[in-house]
C-alpha cells in the first residue's frame, strides 16, 4: 500500500466522520416517543377515564371502611384503616393521581378558546378540587399545577387555608357554568364518555356540583342567599338520564376501576359491616340485598351476614368460606360498574337539606321523598313509598337533617361511598352525633380511644417529602373547616 | 527509636546483606520444577551477568556490592533475588505475570506502570480465572480495591452492578463504563417480567455478560480523573478497560488453548426457619390451604396435606398424607442441583508481522431453579497485521448467542409470577420436593395444598416464561500509520449491536373451587385460588452503539534525559436503541399457544426510539525527566446531544504528576526500600444529561391504572387519549462537574517481598443534572435541574506479601489484601428541596432516599416510638408499639468499606488460592423477614413460644404524661399479623465475610505431556463456599439484593433467587 493509497483511505474516513456530523445535535434530541403537541379532543377522554379512576379507586374504595359500609372479615388478618392506623404513604395514590394526573390536563383544558371545553374544565376542577379539600382541609390551590416555565415554576406551591378554597371552589364553579352558559353543544363529540358532548347535562352537572360546595359549609358559613338564587335558578341533576357516570366495561383496558383493583389482589374480601346492616334492620330498610349479597351457604343461608365493624369474626371457625357471608352485591362491585360522580338522588337530598334549612323554593319533604325513591329506583328496590313514609319525615331542623343525613349515607351505599363518608362527618353535628354516637361501631382493635373516629387523611408522604411548604403532619382525627 | 533501628538490622541480616566478591551457583526452574534455558542472570548495579545452561544452572560472579540477582526470561516474571550467605541459589520464576508491568491506559494506550500519574489496578487472566466464572465481573471481587460490585438474582444469567469509588450521580447512571480493546459497550441490563420489585421482573443480565472470559487477557480498573478524562462524558464514572487476547508470533506457529470446566451448583439458603409450628392459625386451629404457620405445635400425626380431588374417577376424594411436623431441608429441596459445562477453544499464532487468535466457547447451565437455564456461544476472531514498516492494522469481531430461560424474582408470591417467593410465603410442613410432579393431580392447579391466589412453585416455573434470546456482535477496526520518526496516526473504529429478544407469558388458570381440611379433618370450600386469563408479551430490542477515534500522536526525546510524547484527536459515539413490544389483550383464545395472535382482544403493542451522540475533541501530552519524574496533561472538549444547544460543548482537563523517589534519590541499592513511587493528580471530568429532558412533552393513549390483567388504558371505550406528560422540560441545563483529586504511593519493600499501593481520593461532583421528585401538587411528577452537589472520599489499599521468595526451592507464595472505603455524602440538592427519592417505597414501607448530609441511597422508615429513657411506648388500648410520626433514617445501603484477602501457593506444578472477601456496614430491606414473621415461619416468632407476652422494655403514656410500665398482654400472632411493625424493623445490617473460592490446580509436567502437548493443567475449584453473616441476618445474602439492573436503588432484597455454592473441575491444554 502506497502513500496514495492512505491518503485516500483517510479521506474516506474523514468525509465519513463529518458526514455523521452534519446532523444538528439538537435535533438528535427531539424525543421521537411523546408529542410535543396534543388537542382538547384528545386531552378529555384522559381526564374522564382518570376521574372515574380518582373517584372509584382511590376514594370510593378507601372510604367504605370508614363510613362502615363495609369491614374486614371472617379468617383475615386485620387491616390498618380498622384500627385507624394511617400511614403517609398510603395517601400518596390519590393525591398524585387527582394534581399530576387529572387536574394537571383539567389545566389544559381551562385554556382552551372553546367555552364548551372551558366550563367541562372547570366544573371538574371545582369537583376534584373540592374532593382534596374535605380530605385533607388545607391544600395546594392557587398556586398549584404552576410547574411549568411558562406557569412560574413553582416547585413547592403554598398550601391555602381550606376555606379559602372554599372559596375560590364557589368562584370556580361559577366561571364554569358561566362557560357553559355560552358554549356551543358541537364542541364536544362522542369523546366526551359521561354526556356525549350535552352541553345542557354539564350545565345541570355544574349547578348540582354548585349546590354541594355551597351546602357542604353549612355548619360553619351559611350561604343562604346563593343557595336560594342557585334553586331559583339553576337547572340540575333531577333524573336517572342526568346522572354524571363515568362508564366502565367488563373488557380488558376498561374494568369497572374497584373490580380491577380488588381482583388485581386477592379479590373483593370486604364484609357488609354490622353498623350498616343494624341500621337497616331498625328501619326494616329493604335496600340491604340491594348492596350486599346474601349468605349462599352456612347457617344463613338466604340471608344477610354481616360482621362486626373492625372485628375478626372469632366466634365462627376461622376457615368458613366467605360463602357464608355477605359480601358486596353486582351493583356495589361488578367489572361493568359505571362510576357515579353526581347522582340525582344526592341532588334531591341536598335540595330536600336547602329547603329545610333555608326554605329555598323547592318543598323539603317532596325533594326528600324524591331523593329516597330515586335511589330505590337506581337499586331496582320496591316499596320506596310506603318507607318514606315509614320514616315520618319532619319535625324540627335537626330532626329533619338527622333523617336526611341517615337518609343520605344509607343511600350513598355502594355507589357513592366517599361522598356518604364525607357526609356522615357533616352531619354529625354537636348536639347530634348521628353517626359517632349512634350508628358507628367501635371497631375492637382501635388505635382510637373508644368513641374517637377519622375524620380526615394524613397528608401524602410523597407531598411532605418533597414540598417544603407543607405543613406539620396532622392527626386523622383533626377535623376539616367545616366540620363541627 | 534504638530498637527499631535494632530489629531493622537483624532484619536486613537475615535477609542477605553486602559480601565480599565471589561466585554464585545455582539453578533456575518455573514454577512447575522445570529448569529454564536462557534465562538470563544479572547482579544489580553492576555489568557481570550470564544466562543459564541446559539444566537451567548458572554460574555468576558477583563483584564486590553485589547484592542483588536480576534473573529474567521471557514470558516469566522479572524477579530481583538477593544473595544471601550461601553461594547456592535456586530461583523459581513464574510465567504469565510481569513484574515491571505494562498497563494499559485511557484509549488503549500502553503504559509502563511506573509512569502512570494515577491509580490503576490491573487484574490478569491467570488471577481472573483462578476459578471458572460466568463473568469476568464476578472475578474481580475481592482482588481490586474500591470495585463494588452487586447482583439482582442468584439466578441463571443475572446482572451485575459495577460500582467504582462510590456513587458519584445521583439519580444518573453509576454503573463503570465498559470499554473492550478501546470501544466502549453497550452494558445495559435487560429485564423482562413485570418489572417491578414486588410484582415480579426477570432478571435477563448485562451484556458484559456475554463475552467469554478466556477471552481476556486482562482487566483494568481506572478510576481517577486523568483516567476518565479521556473517556468524556459516559467514563465518568469510572472505566472497566478490558483488553482481549491476541495472537502471538513467539512460540509455535500455532497454538491451540483448550479450557473445559464442569461445576455443580446448590443454593445457598441462608433463611432460617422455624420448626415447631405448622399451617393454621390461633395455635390450635389446623388448615391444610393455610399460607400461615400459626396453628398448632407439630405432634407428629398424619394428617392429610394436600386438597382433597377424585383423582380416579370413582366419586371419591383422595389427598397425600405425611405426619404433621417440619419438613427438614424444606428450602433447600425446592431447588435443583445447578449444573454448568464450559468448553473453549481458541487457535492463535502468527509469524511475519501477522497475527490471529480465533476462539469458540460454549456455556451450557441449568440453574438451581427448575427449567431455568443459560446458554451461551461465543465466537470470537481477531487479527493484526504490520502491512508495512509504517502502516499497522488490528482487526477483531466477536459474536455471542445467549439463551435463556429465568425465573421471575420479587416478594409478590400470590398475584406475581414469583416462584421462590412462594415457598418463602409458605408454611413449614410443605415438603416442596415432592410437588416437582404439578400435573399429578394432587399438585396441580386443582389439587395443589395452597388457597389464596398460591399456586404450585413449580408450575409457574414450568408453565410460565421468561425467555431471553441476545445476540452481541462487537466488531473493532484499527488502522494506524507511522507517518514520520516519532509521528503516527491512528484510526479506531468500534461497533456494537445487540438484539434481545424477550418472550414473557402466563399460562390462563381456572381452578375448580377448593376444598381444605381444617380441625379434626373436617372439609370446608374455598374460592381463593389465583384465576389467570393468561398472557404473552413479545419485548424485541435492538441497541447500536458506534465509536469513531482518530488521533495523531507525536513522540520526542529532547534529550537522553527528556521524553516527550503528544497525542490528540477526535471521537465521535452514537448509540441508537429501539424496542417494540407486543403483548396480548384480555386473555389467551387457545391454552398453551403463544403468540400475539391468539389474543382475546386486539393485541396492544408499544414503542420506544432513542438516539443520542456525542462529539469529543481530546488531547494527551506527557513529558518525562530521566525515566523518574512524569508529568501528564488531557484535555477533552464534548459537544453532546442531550445539552441545549447553548450548553452543549464542555470542556474538561486533568494534570498528574508520578515520581519514582527510588530512581530519583537512587536509592536502588536499598534491601529495605527498593521501590518507591508517589503520584498525584488533580482534574475534571464532565458528564451531560440524560436523553430528552428539554422540553415537555404529551403522552399518547396513557395506561390510567396499571394493574395486571386489570389494567385501565387507552383508547379507551374506542376513543383514544393523550395526557400530559409527568416530567417538566429543562431548556437551561448546563453539563455535570466532577473535580478529582488523588494522591498515593506503590512501595516495594524488602525486595518486593512487601508491595503497597495506596491512594487517598477526594471527588466533588456538582452542577449533577437531578431529576427532582416534585411534589404531585405541582402538575408534576419530576423535573431535571443542575443542582445536587455529593463528594466521594476514600482510601484504597492493596498489599501483597511474599514471605519467603526463594527459600524453599519451587515454593512461591504470596498473600495478598486489599481494602477500600469510600465516604460518601450527598451535600446539596436544591436550596427547596433538602432530599430525593431514589426509589420506593418499597414493602413495608421502605424508601430509598438522597438526603443532605447523608449518604446517597439512605434508608428512610418509621420507626418504633421510645421515650427519653430508650424504651418503647406502646399502644395503651392494644399493647403494641406506637409509631414516630415522622419517617427516620436508617444508615444506607453503602458499605462503610470491602476488602478481600487470600493467598496463592505455587509449588512444583501445584497451586492453592484462596479468597475472601469482606463487606462491613451497609443495610438492606429484607422482605424475607417481612413475609416470614408475618406468616409465622421465621425464628423469631417462637421466641414467646407462641404464648402470650408483654412487648419487653417498654412503657405505655398515661393521661398526664407519665410512663407505666407496659403490662399489657399480646400474642406473637397478633404481633406479626394483626400488627404492622414499623418498617424499621426489616432493615438490617448488609454485612458479610464470604470465602468466595478455592482453587486447587495442578500443571503436569511437560515430561509427561510429549511433543504435542505443550502445557495441561487440572483444577479442583469452589465457589462461594461459606458465608458468615451477623446475627440479625437470619433471612437473605445481602448481596442478592437488586433490583440493580440499570437504576440506583440497591439494598432491597425480594425474596431473589439465593446465591449458588458451586463446586467444579477444570482441565486446560495447550497444544
Amino acid at each position: 500500500m502506497n502513500m496514495k493509497h492512505i491518503f485516500k483511505a483517510s479521506a474516506v474516513l474523514l468525509m465519513l466522520f463529518l458526514v455523521s456530523c452534519s446532523e444538528k445535535l439538537e435535533d438528535i434530541n427531539i424525543d421521537p416517543n411523546n408529542s410535543a403537541t396534543a388537542n382538547e379532543k384528545v386531552i378529555l377522554p384522559t381526564v374522564l377515564a382518570n376521574v372515574g379512576y380518582i373517584v372509584d379507586a382511590d376514594l370510593n374504595a378507601a372510604s367504605f371502611l370508614w363510613a362502615q359500609y363495609y369491614t374486614w372479615g371472617i379468617g383475615v388478618a386485620l387491616g390498618n384503616q380498622e384500627r385507624f392506623v394511617s400511614e403517609p404513604d398510603d395517601f400518596d395514590g390519590y393525591w398524585g393521581d387527582t394534581y399530576a394526573n387529572a387536574l394537571i390536563d383539567l389545566k389544559f383544558l381551562s385554556k382552551s378558546s372553546s367555552p364548551a371545553y372551558r366550563g367541562v374544565a372547570k366544573a371538574l376542577q371545582a369537583y376534584l378540587f373540592q374532593g382534596l379539600t374535605d380530605h385533607f382541609g388545607d391544600i395546594p390551590y392557587s398556586e398549584s399545577l404552576s410547574g411549568e416555565i411558562a406557569e412560574g415554576s413553582i416547585l413547592a406551591p403554598k398550601f391555602d387555608a381550606a376555606a379559602t378554597v372554599y372559596t375560590g371552589l364557589a368562584t370556580l364553579i361559577d366561571e364554569a357554568i358561566a362557560d357553559l352558559s355560552v358554549a356551543s353543544s358541537n364542541d364536544i363529540g362522542s369523546e366526551d364518555f359521561v354526556y356525549g358532548g350535552n352541553i345542557a347535562n354539564w350545565l345541570k352537572f355544574a349547578n348540582s356540583l354548585k349546590l354541594r360546595i355551597l351546602l357542604r359549609t353549612s355548619e360553619v358559613k351559611s350561604n343562604e342567599s346563593a343557595i336560594k338564587a342557585l334553586i331559583d335558578n339553576g337547572v340540575f341533576i333531577e333524573s336517572a338520564s342526568d346522572v354524571a357516570v363515568v362508564p366502565f366495561q367488563d373488557k380488558a383496558g376498561a374494568f369497572n376501576p374497584m373490580y380491577g383493583l380488588f381482583e388485581r389482589g386477592v379479590g373483593d374480601f370486604y364484609f357488609a359491616s354490622n353498623a350498616t346492616l343494624n341500621k337497616l334492620n331498625e328501619l326494616i330498610d329493604p335496600r340491604g340485598t340491594a348492596f350486599y349479597s346474601v349468605a349462599t351457604s352456612g347457617p344463613f343461608l338466604g340471608q344477610l351476614r354481616g360482621v362486626d365493624q373492625g372485628a375478626v369474626d372469632r366466634d365462627v371457625p376461622f376457615t368458613d368460606p366467605s360463602a357464608n357471608y355477605s359480601g358486596s352485591s353486582d351493583i356495589a362491585y361488578g367489572p361493568d360498574n359505571g362510576v357515579i360522580l353526581i347522582s340525582d338522588w344526592e341532588v334531591w337530598f341536598l335540595r330536600a337539606e336547602a329547603a329545610a334549612r333555608y326554605a329555598t323554593s323547592d318543598d323539603d319533604a317532596a325533594a326528600f321523598a324524591n331523593a329516597v325513591e330515586h335511589n330505590f329506583d337506581y337499586l331496582g328496590v320496591s316499596g320506596a313509598g310506603a318507607y318514606i313514609a315509614s320514616l315520618n319525615y319532619g319535625g324540627s331542623l335537626d330532626q329533619k337533617l338527622n333523617t336526611i343525613g341517615i337518609q343520605k349515607w344509607i343511600s350513598m351505599n355502594g355507589t357513592q361511598e366517599d361522598e356518604g363518608w364525607i357526609e356522615a362527618r357533616r352531619f354529625d353535628r354537636p348536639g347530634n352525633r348521628i353517626f359517632t354516637e349512634g350508628i358507628f361501631q367501635n371497631p375492637p382493635n382501635s388505635v382510637l380511644p373508644a368513641g374517637t373516629f377519622p375524620a380526615s387523611w394524613l397528608y401524602p408522604a410523597s407531598e411532605r417529602s418533597l414540598n417544603s411548604n407543607a405543613p406539620a403532619q396532622r392527626s386523622i382525627t383533626d377535623r376539616i373547616y367545616w366540620d363541627n | 527509636m534504638k530498637k527499631l533501628s535494632l530489629v531493622l538490622t537483624l532484619v536486613l541480616f537475615a535477609l542477605g546483606f553486602a559480601m565480599a566478591q565471589r561466585t554464585v551457583t545455582g539453578v533456575v526452574t518455573d514454577d512447575g520444577g522445570e529448569p529454564l534455558i536462557g534465562a538470563s542472570i544479572l547482579v544489580k548495579g553492576t555489568s557481570s551477568g550470564t544466562i543459564t545452561d541446559v539444566d537451567g544452572s548458572y554460574s555468576v560472579s558477583v563483584p564486590a556490592g553485589g547484592n542483588t540477582l536480576i534473573v529474567s526470561y521471557t514470558g516469566y516474571e522479572t524477579l530481583e533475588v538477593a544473595i544471601g550467605v550461601s553461594s547456592q541459589l535456586d530461583i523459581t520464576l513464574r510465567g504469565g505475570v510481569v513484574l515491571d508491568e505494562v498497563v494499559v491506559t485511557a484509549l488503549g494506550v500502553n503504559r509502563n506502570a511506573r509512569e502512570t500519574v494515577y491509580a490503576n489496578q490491573t487484574v490478569g487472566a491467570d488471577d481472573l480465572l483462578s476459578v471458572t466464572n460466568k463473568n469476568t465481573l464476578e472475578a474481580l471481587r475481592g482482588k481490586t480495591a474500591g470495585v463494588r460490585l452487586s447482583t439482582g438474582s442468584g439466578s441463571v444469567g443475572a446482572s451485575t452492578r459495577i460500582v467504582l469509588r462510590g456513587e458519584s450521580s445521583l439519580t444518573g447512571n453509576n454503573n463503570a463504563l465498559i470499554v473492550i480493546d478501546g470501544i466502549p459497550i453497550d452494558n445495559q441490563s435487560t429485564a423482562g417480567g413485570a418489572e417491578s420489585s414486588t410484582a415480579g421482573y426477570a432478571d435477563h443480565g448485562n451484556r458484559f455478560n456475554d463475552i467469554n472470559p478466556d477471552d481476556i487477557e486482562s482487566v483494568t480498573i481506572l478510576k481517577g480523573p486523568s483516567a476518565t478524562s479521556l473517556y468524556g462524558s459516559r467514563g465518568a464514572s469510572g472505566v472497566v478497560l478490558i483488553k482481549t487476547k491476541r495472537g502471538s508470533e513467539k512460540g509455535r506457529s500455532m497454538r491451540v488453548d483448550v479450557n473445559s470446566s464442569y461445576s455443580t451448583e446448590t443454593a445457598y439458603i441462608l433463611l432460617q426457619r422455624q420448626d415447631r409450628f405448622g399451617q393454621g392459625y390461633d395455635n390450635s386451629h389446623f388448615d391444610s390451604g393455610e399460607n400461615w404457620s400459626w396453628g398448632p405445635a407439630f405432634d407428629g400425626v398424619v394428617r392429610p396435606w394436600t386438597s382433597p380431588v377424585d383423582t380416579d374417577g370413582d366419586g371419591a376424594l383422595e389427598a397425600l398424607v405425611r405426619p404433621y411436623s417440619a419438613v427438614p431441608n424444606q428450602l433447600q429441596d425446592f431447588f435443583n442441583r445447578g449444573n454448568t459445562a464450559t468448553n473453549s477453544i481458541a487457535f492463535s499464532g502468527g509469524s511475519n508481522g501477522f497475527t490471529y487468535r480465533l476462539s469458540y466457547s460454549n456455556l451450557n447451565q441449568n440453574g438451581i431453579l427448575d427449567n431455568t437455564y443459560y446458554k451461551r456461544n461465543t465466537l470470537a476472531f481477531s487479527a493484526s497485521a504490520k502491512l508495512s514498516d509504517r502502516l499497522s492494522s488490528d482487526f477483531s469481531v466477536s459474536y455471542a448467542n445467549t439463551n435463556q430461560n429465568t425465573a421471575q424474582e420479587g416478594s409478590r408470591a400470590f398475584e406475581g409470577n414469583n416462584a421462590y417467593a412462594m415457598v418463602v410465603q409458605s408454611p413449614v410442613n410443605i415438603p416442596f420436593g415432592e410437588l416437582r410432579d404439578y400435573t399429578s393431580p394432587y399438585h396441580d392447579v386443582n389439587g395443589y395444598w395452597g388457597s389464596y391466589s398460591s399456586v404450585n412453585p413449580y408450575l409457574i416455573l414450568n408453565e410460565y416464561g421468561n425467555e431471553g434470546k441476545i445476540n452481541n456482535f462487537l466488531g473493532n477496526a484499527s488502522l494506524r500509520y507511522n507517518v514520520a520518526k516519532g509521528l503516527d496516526l491512528v484510526g479506531r473504529f468500534g461497533t456494537n449491536l445487540v438484539t434481545t429478544q424477550i418472550e414473557t407469558w402466563t399460562p390462563p388458570i381456572n381452578p375448580d373451587p377448593q376444598l381444605v381440611w381444617t380441625d379434626d379433618l373436617v372439609l370446608t370450600s374455598r374460592e381463593t385460588k389465583q384465576t389467570l386469563v393468561g398472557n404473552y408479551t413479545s419485548f424485541s430490542q435492538q441497541n447500536l452503539n458506534l465509536d469513531f477515534t482518530a488521533q495523531a500522536e507525536y513522540k520526542h526525546n529532547f534529550s537522553p534525559d527528556i521524553t516527550f510524547d503528544i497525542s490528540a484527536g477526535v471521537n465521535t459515539f452514537q448509540r441508537q436503541t429501539q424496542f417494540l413490544t407486543g403483548s396480548t389483550n384480555g386473555g389467551l383464545v387457545v391454552p398453551g399457544w403463544y403468540n400475539l395472535s391468539n389474543s382475546n382482544l386486539a393485541a396492544l403493542s408499544s414503542q420506544n426510539l432513542t438516539k443520542y451522540r456525542i462529539l469529543g475533541v481530546l488531547g494527551n501530552a506527557r513529558l518525562g525527566y530521566k525515566n523518574f519524574a512524569f508529568l501528564e496533561y488531557s484535555a477533552r472538549n464534548d459537544w453532546s446531544s442531550t445539552l441545549p444547544a447553548a450548553n452543549n460543548s464542555f470542556f474538561y482537563n486533568a494534570v498528574g504528576l508520578s515520581l519514582v523517589l527510588t530512581d530519583m534519590f537512587d536509592m536502588s541499592n536499598s534491601n529495605v526500600l527498593n521501590f518507591a513511587k508517589l503520584r498525584a493528580s488533580y482534574g475534571t471530568s464532565g458528564k451531560d444529561a440524560g436523553l430528552y429532558l428539554l422540553s415537555s412533552t404529551y403522552t399518547g393513549n396513557p395506561t390510567i391504572a396499571a394493574l395486571g390483567d386489570f389494567s385501565i388504558f387507552f383508547p379507551f371505550n374506542d376513543v383514544p387519549g393523550f395526557t400530559t406528560g409527568n416530567a417538566i422540560g429543562n431548556p437551561d441545563l448546563k453539563p455535570e462537574l466532577t473535580t478529582t483529586f488523588e494522591i498515593g504511593a506503590d512501595v516495594g519493600l524488602f525486595n518486593d517481598r512487601l508491595s503497597v499501593a495506596y491512594t487517598y481520593y477526594s471527588a466533588d461532583h456538582s452542577n449533577q443534572i437531578v431529576e427532582i421528585s416534585l411534589p404531585r401538587s405541582t402538575g408534576f411528577t419530576r423535573t431535571v435541574s443542575n443542582i445536587g452537589r455529593m463528594t466521594n472520599k476514600g482510601h484504597e489499599l492493596t498489599v501483597t506479601v511474599k514471605p519467603i521468595p526463594g527459600v524453599v526451592r519451587g515454593l512461591d507464595w504470596e498473600l495478598f489484601a486489599t481494602y477500600a472505603k469510600n465516604v460518601n455524602r450527598v451535600e446539596k440538592i436544591t436550596d427547596e428541596i433538602s432530599e430525593l427519592v431514589i426509589g420506593g417505597p418499597f414493602t413495608p414501607g421502605v424508601t430509598l432516599v438522597a438526603k443532605e448530609g447523608l449518604p446517597f441511597g439512605t434508608f428512610k422508615a418509621l420507626a418504633p416510638l421510645t421515650n427519653d429513657a430508650g424504651q418503647v411506648i406502646v399502644d395503651p388500648n392494644t399493647g403494641y408499639p406506637l409509631y414516630t410520626s415522622e419517617e427516620q433514617y436508617f444508615g444506607s445501603f453503602q458499605p462503610d468499606f470491602i476488602a478481600g484477602f487470600g493467598t496463592n501457593i505455587g509449588y512444583k506444578g501445584f497451586r492453592f488460592n484462596i479468597l475472601f472477601d469482606v463487606k462491613q456496614g451497609g443495610n438492606f430491606v429484607s422482605q424475607s423477614k417481612f413475609f416470614g414473621e408475618f406468616n409465622g415461619t421465621t425464628v423469631n416468632t417462637t421466641t414467646y413460644n407462641r404464648e402470650e407476652f408483654v412487648f419487653p422494655n417498654a412503657v405505655y403514656e398515661n393521661a398526664d404524661g407519665t410512663f407505666s410500665p407496659n403490662d399489657i398482654a399480646i400474642t406473637e400472632q397478633g404481633y406479626f399479623t394483626e400488627y404492622d411493625l414499623a418498617p424499621s424493623n426489616y432493615i438490617i445490617d448488609a454485612s458479610f465475610l464470604k470465602l468466595r473460592e478455592i482453587g486447587l490446580s495442578y500443571q503436569l509436567p511437560r515430561k509427561w505431556l510429549g511433543q504435542h502437548i505443550s502445557d495441561a493443567s487440572l483444577s479442583v475449584f469452589g465457589k462461594n463456599l461459606r458465608f458468615w453473616l451477623p446475627e440479625e441476618n437470619a433471612y437473605a445474602d445481602p448481596e442478592i439484593n437488586g433490583p440493580a439492573l440499570n437504576g440506583n436503588a440497591n439494598g432491597i432484597e425480594t425474596t431473589q433467587t439465593p446465591t449458588a455454592k458451586s463446586y467444579g473441575v477444570s482441565l486446560k491444554l495447550s497444544f
